[in-house]
């Protein structure tokens, strides 16, 4: 009855103290595949909303957009490059006041996204991802702060339809980003 | 500071890490076409056989893989051939055509056709009861053989065909589910056994039977 008491105040205290926030960040994100000899290198922006509190906890979503300047799936041969990458991201975040004026945090989440490729049988591919993060945040103001992270995605593609088989790959992403976000 | 320092350090290697190439070949073959396996755009089959046919996919690698229960077939015209469960083609008619074509869900461009024409019995007496016994409990499976409009006159005729004992005490015939599994996907007709009983004399009937043909032939026998 204690631990539920005194969690019915963690979460006031919490929801008292918590500020909604938006922000932008741009990295390059380089994919990895583990099913393949592949390789991509992107730049990407992602627009976030959050809530929470900066110097503790945060529920955060992405809409993340990834330049694609790969072609890993499309077999035509007209085609340049794979589609642009669109996604979104749901990451819970956890960050620590140690009195250094940075703030680092962990973040870990999952998401989902979609782009299009120029295949016989497939068109669009979607994939999910699971993802683990770090960095700090710098705050500015009581409202601004700047955000350097890092962010590590276990990605999982749609499988590829081959009539015969169906074909899935995987990859590793690591992304290396800088932000800024917006509190109020 | 120190920590500032450090965590700059961290994620300036990271995001050199992240500066790599773009693979610019595709990691995954892709299809091609499909096809109904056969030679050429014809298929011809006698009307007292059956067809199992078969389809693959080709791939841009130049490689292929049987995808026959994997795409979706249709006849043209279901009055001359019927298409079973178990992919097996068997002719209704004596003589005719119909197409016979595969596609893969609604995906255009992905399908393949085949014209299947009906090699028929050139007439109705053209076909004989080969089978022959004469002694008490024997048994034989019943066999006959036609002569078809493409000159072959000694094929045997396996479907569309049903035997009949006129004195079932003195012959009587059983029937079993043959499994032909010489092919992709296995088939199976009905073979006709002769049993004789007692001393005596019968008739034996075979009857063939197709949309636009029905014909009989008895052969008698006389058992000692």
């Amino acid at each position: 009855m204690k631990k539920i008491i005194l969690f019915f105040f963690f979460c006031i205290n919490l929801f008292a103290q918590s500020q909604t926030y938006i922000g932008m960040n741009y990295g390059g994100t380089y994919e990895n595949f583990t099913t393949a000899k592949a390789t991509e290198s992107s730049p990407f922006v992602n627009l976030k909303a959050g809530y929470g509190v900066r110097d503790a906890y945060a529920v955060e979503i992405y809409f993340e957009y990834v330049q694609n300047k790969s072609k890993i799936f499309s077999s035509d041969p007209a085609t340049k490059y794979d589609g642009n990458k669109y996604s979104i991201d749901v990451a819970l975040v956890k960050s620590f006041d140690f009195d250094i004026y940075v703030l680092p945090f962990v973040k870990a989440g999952f998401g989902s996204g979609s782009f299009k490729v120029a295949r016989t049988l497939d068109k669009h591919i979607s994939y999910g991802s699971f993802n683990l993060g770090t960095g700090i945040y710098i705050p500015i103001t009581k409202h601004y702060d700047i955000e350097l992270g890092y962010r590590y995605k276990a990605i999982s593609h749609e499988g590829l339809n081959l009539i015969s088989q169906t074909i899935v790959h995987t990859a590793n992403a690591y992304s290396a980003y800088v932000g800024f976000n917006f509190r109020y | 500071m120190k920590y500032i320092k450090k965590l700059s350090f961290i994620i300036i290697t990271l995001l050199l890490n992240s500066c790599g190439d773009n693979t610019t070949t595709p990691i995954t073959k892709d299809v091609s076409r499909i096809g109904i396996d056969n030679g050429s755009p014809i298929y011809k089959m006698y009307s007292t056989d059956l067809y199992s046919p078969g389809a693959t996919v080709y791939f841009d690698d130049n490689t292929s893989a049987t995808v026959t229960d994997k795409v979706n077939w249709a006849l043209s015209d279901f009055t001359m051939l019927y298409l079973s469960k178990d992919l097996t083609v068997l002719p209704l008619v004596n003589e005719g055509n119909s197409t016979l074509s595969i596609s893969y869900k609604s995906f255009k461009g992905i399908e393949d056709s085949l014209s299947v024409e009906i090699i028929g019995l050139d007439s109705n007496t053209s076909w004989d009861i080969i089978s022959d016994i004469n002694t008490t409990g024997q048994t034989l499976v019943l066999k006959a053989e036609g002569n078809f409009t493409d000159g072959n006159n000694s094929k045997t005729i396996i479907q569309n065909i049903s035997w009949t004992s006129s004195d079932t005490t003195v012959a009587s015939i059983s029937t079993a589910t043959i499994t032909d599994n010489t092919k992709s996907i296995n088939t199976t007709y009905t073979q006709y056994t002769l049993k004789t009983l007692i001393a005596g004399d019968v008739n034996i009937t075979a009857t063939l039977k197709f949309n636009d043909m029905n014909a009989s032939l008895t052969k008698h026998f006389t058992i000692y």
